[in-house]
């Protein structure tokens, strides 16, 4: 599956569209890591555990945005965006949506 | 001797606020000096491969590969900073060491995001975002999330 965040493939036309899809997911972080960053977040710096928190959640919905396109029968997803909201203490929704498309 | 029972209530009740923040300072300084160096190295090895922000993509007939790229960093401003900007805060103005915080974020997301993809030779349509944590407890903001994003192209040699 070709993922990009402009409108086009570059060297290939697209011959079909299948609209939109999406993935999301709402991610918290577990107490040891929390635990961790409780503290780090005292101190400063960066909060890795945070930083791989969102990284598996954006990696888990583009992986839910995928399966909706294959299953469409798109080999290609356009103009990919994202989109962090903050739901609840210590938790985030990441959401993804893009357009499905199938290239040459 | 008041004078000395006053002087010691006083140091258990400030001393270990004072010395917290002081480690605070002094160690979340180091931490975020040391990053800020690994970051402007990354960006000395990235320098000849530049994020844009543009859709279109030159020379697309000479494209050898395309792809997706994701890059983020959560930082957290540390009591001592967040002290400091409620203080500076009373005043108005800008906030330097917030300023530099999220700039840090930024710049080590982008690193990150070039670093999946390290043979491109462009990034097109960079798109970064901030984003924040709440704090479990409802005490504010936890930390700053930025996430960068672009398509990584390779063109043929």
């Amino acid at each position: 599956m070709i993922l990009t965040n402009i409108e086009t493939i570059p060297g290939r036309s697209i011959v079909e569209h299948f609209g939109l899809v999406h993935g999301n997911t709402v991610q918290t972080r577990h107490v040891g890591r929390d635990l961790m960053a409780g503290l780090k977040n005292m101190i400063g710096g960066e909060l890795k555990g945070y930083t791989e928190l969102m990284r598996e959640g954006r990696d888990e919905a583009i992986e839910r945005m995928i399966q909706q396109a294959t299953e469409l029968g798109a080999n290609a997803i356009v103009n990919v965006r994202f989109n962090t909201t903050p739901v609840a203490g210590g938790a985030a929704e990441l959401y993804v949506s893009g357009t499905a498309v199938r290239v040459e | 001797m008041y004078k000395w029972i006053y002087i010691t209530t006083l140091a258990i009740s400030v001393g270990p606020i004072i010395f917290w923040f002081v480690l605070s300072w002094i160690y979340g300084s180091r931490l975020i000096r040391k990053q800020w160096q690994e970051v402007l190295e990354a960006e000395r090895v990235f320098a000849r491969r530049p994020e844009t922000s543009l859709r279109t993509i030159p020379n697309p007939e000479s494209i050898a590969e395309i792809r997706f790229v994701i890059g983020n960093a959560a930082i957290s401003p540390g009591n001592f900073n967040r002290w400091l900007a409620g203080i500076k805060s009373w005043f108005g103005g800008e906030l330097h060491n917030y300023t530099k915080l999220v700039d840090l974020a930024r710049r080590q997301a982008l690193v990150r995001m070039k670093e999946v993809f390290p043979e491109a030779d462009l990034y097109a349509n960079c798109k970064i975002e901030t984003s924040y944590i709440d704090h479990p407890k409802g005490r504010g903001i936890l930390c700053v999330e930025v996430s960068a994003a672009a398509t990584g192209v390779r063109y043929l040699s």
